[in-house]
């Protein structure tokens, strides 16, 4: 595969495209169809300084045709429209295609800054390269040196937590000392902010790139659809946004697929023939959100069940929520599909977004209502879940090993009365949460610790959250809920270890971080996800 | 210096001695308080703090199979393990740290224990002064075992 064109070479593109699409929307007038020009001016000069010469004849092809429109001599036509968005469609990939190998792409350091992608917004053209145009500067930095920044601010965090945990500072006459290295400590904590505003970009080029998918393969299936997006400004970790397009591509082609009926069945149904897929982000607290909706059919239920009960995923005498009917459609290999489509192949791709998204640190939910449609929610850490950093999380003991659960996954903690508790045989217990029976895991038990049993009324609970479902992790005791810095294992010498996904430095020694999703598959509570 | 010279460094595992390519070291240190990972292959008793680094660390004597597993008052011996991905850092449990030598690879001679517990995992014997075998231990062997005992592990004690 071809590396992916740098950043210089890209913006501009998704700039351009940007810019089209709100003309396109009627956003601004037609003349400002000259400030598009300028953006194919930056991206030709950037090809040109990358030694990619060729690709200067088919961009001045679309500039003039920009300018043309700007100065009202071609009317900004649908036909034109079209044209132009598929031509910046063609040079998007000559580009990948022209591009040179890794590694021996020329020096990117000396081109000219592009404007991160942010639209055109008409009151504001941006600046022609190179000229002083209002704004914020924006410099252009090697992803790899951001990286390595990251590296290092993570090094001082953790030597830091090192030595601000020594004894000597609990002594009165160092107080002068800790105070100092609070403050050190508070100034790491700025310092990561920074670093990290540093490495989120806005989702809006990720979703145009998908707006276009969408559209061709809606057109393929022969859907009349629009496809639209809001919360575009929200920002993710620019790692997480070019690992998020294999999911949202499942997704979307999920809804255009089985989500949205033919123009003939929405007729019949009472509904606009033309349907809708909307893209849309949000940010809550330490939450993204990208959701992918459709106003489709919605999911049926019973045909889900059916289907589940035949691959014998569920129990036929239990009663399920729609929750959890909904999750069954994520489950590997399951397909509700009549006929087997073009697009969604043999049905697979939800399980394929669902850990994706897993990998990610993230989830996926469903909401659906029967003929109004369905909505896929991935729900994310606005950062990489690295392997190494410093997380909050909640300190467990079980014998004599402690654990940290990460705070995302908890729900809350509790300490059990015997009335809670219901055994339901062998190893299985429950617990009554608020009138809900939750089913527990034995920590000691799944990550066989060499401990003496402890009757559960004696131990404590952490709730959470694991593929859709509570449960609950039972612990000897809790030691508390702090922010811990995490090292990543090093997955060579422990390929086999998924429950584990990092190691805390808690000062006086280590203690594992557990991958919540994992201890719950492998105490029997989830199926073994892949 | 003759290019098949070596440094290497010695040390003894269940009354055996082995040696490993000096440049491979990354430092020797005293016993540390090692944290236990779940799911673990058995002869990675568990990893060390090493001045804010996780260093998984091998039972080499249970690794082996020889004498002397589990044993509290070992050594640690930090190495490198070769890999085509970068190397990364092992710490192995030794009983004792031996020397520091130069040696003549080119006097190494294959192992002759084929068979043997432990064989798979000497690159060559070394003769000693006083007729005792060295053995130059294969650290990527080492490592390589790693993941077939992971995977043998996961198959028959947990059924995933």
């Amino acid at each position: 595969m071809s590396p992916a064109p740098p950043p210089a070479l890209l913006a501009p593109l998704e700039e351009l495209e940007a810019a089209l699409l709100e003309l396109e929307a009627g956003a601004w007038p037609a003349a400002a169809a000259g400030q598009g020009a300028q953006r194919l001016e930056a991206f030709r000069q950037n090809a040109r300084e990358a030694g990619l010469a060729e690709m200067e004849p088919p961009a001045q092809g679309v500039a003039l045709l920009l300018e043309l429109a700007g100065q009202g001599r071609l009317e900004l036509s649908p036909e034109l429209m079209d044209l132009l968005l598929s031509q910046v469609d063609f040079l998007r990939r000559l580009l990948f295609l022209l591009l040179p190998p890794e590694g021996a792409a020329p020096d990117q350091a000396h081109g000219p800054a592009a404007a991160a992608p942010s639209g055109l917004p008409p009151e504001a053209p941006a600046p022609a390269p190179g000229s002083a145009g209002a704004g914020p500067k924006v410099l252009k930095v090697e992803a790899s040196r951001l990286d390595a920044l990251v590296e290092l601010i993570g090094e001082l965090a953790i030597s830091y937590s090192i030595g601000a945990r020594h004894e000597a500072l609990q002594q009165e006459a160092n107080q002068g000392l800790a105070e100092s290295l609070r403050e050190t400590g508070e100034i790491i904590d700025r310092l990561e902010r920074q670093v990290a505003a540093i490495r989120r970009v806005p989702l809006r080029g990720l979703f145009l790139r998908m707006q276009r998918v969408a559209a061709g393969l809606a057109a393929g299936l022969g859907k009349v659809v629009e496809v639209g997006f809001s919360g575009a400004d929200t920002e993710l970790d620019k790692d997480l946004v070019e690992e998020l397009a294999d999911p949202l591509v499942h997704l979307i082609r999920n809804a255009l697929d089985h989500g949205l009926e033919s123009p003939a069945q929405r007729h019949a149904a009472g509904k606009n023939p033309q349907g809708r897929l909307r893209l849309s982000a949000s940010r809550r607290e330490d939450v993204v959100q990208v959701e992918v909706s459709d106003d489709g059919r919605g999911l049926d239920r019973e045909r889900i069940l059916a289907k589940a009960a035949e691959q014998g995923l569920v129990q036929p005498e239990r009663e399920y929520g729609d929750q959890e009917v909904h999750r069954l459609i994520l489950q590997p290999g399951f397909s509700t599909a009549a006929a087997v489509s073009e697009v969604s192949g043999r049905g697979v791709g939800l399980d394929v977004a669902a850990s994706a998204l897993a990998r990610l640190g993230g989830e996926l939910d469903i909401a659906s209502r029967p003929g109004r449609g369905t909505s896929f929610i991935m729900r994310l850490p606005p950062h990489r879940a690295a392997a190494d950093g410093i997380s909050d999380g909640v300190v467990v003991e079980v014998g004599p090993e402690t654990y940290v659960i990460p705070s995302l996954h908890v729900l809350e903690l509790i300490s059990p009365r015997p009335e809670d508790l219901a055994g339901l045989g062998g190893d299985s217990e429950l617990l009554n949460l608020r009138g809900s029976h939750r089913p527990l895991l034995r920590l000691a038990r799944v990550l066989e610790v060499e401990a003496p049993p402890r009757p559960a009324d004696q131990s404590v609970v952490v709730m959470v959250e694991a593929g859709g479902r509570l449960v609950g992790l039972v612990a000897d005791s809790f030691r508390g809920q702090q922010q811990v810095v995490v090292r990543g294992l090093e997955p060579r010498a422990f390929p086999g270890v998924r429950v584990v996904k990092g190691c805390a430095i808690l000062g006086e020694g280590l203690a594992m971080v557990l991958d919540v999703e994992a201890v719950a598959a492998a105490g029997g509570c989830l199926r073994a996800a892949a | 210096m003759d290019s098949a010279t070596a440094s290497l460094v010695t040390f003894a595992v269940g009354g055996q001695h082995y040696a490993v390519d000096s440049r491979r070291v990354r430092e020797i240190t005293g016993r540390h308080a090692l944290a236990r990972v779940p799911h673990a292959p058995d002869s990675l008793p568990g990893v060390m703090n090493l001045r804010g680094a996780v260093v998984p660390v091998m039972d080499l004597a249970r690794r082996l199979e020889v004498e002397g597993g589990g044993d509290p008052e070992h050594n640690v011996l930090i190495v490198e393990v070769p890999d085509p991905e970068g190397p990364w850092s092992l710490g192995l449990l030794v009983r004792e740290v031996l020397d520091v030598r130069e040696a003549d690879l080119s006097r190494a001679q294959p192992a002759p224990e084929l068979g043997r517990r432990g064989a798979r995992f000497t690159s060559g014997l070394l003769r000693e002064e006083d007729g005792g075998a060295l053995r130059l231990l294969d650290l990527r062997a080492l490592a390589d075992s790693l993941r077939r005992e992971a995977e043998r592990q996961s198959c028959t004690a947990r059924g995933m």
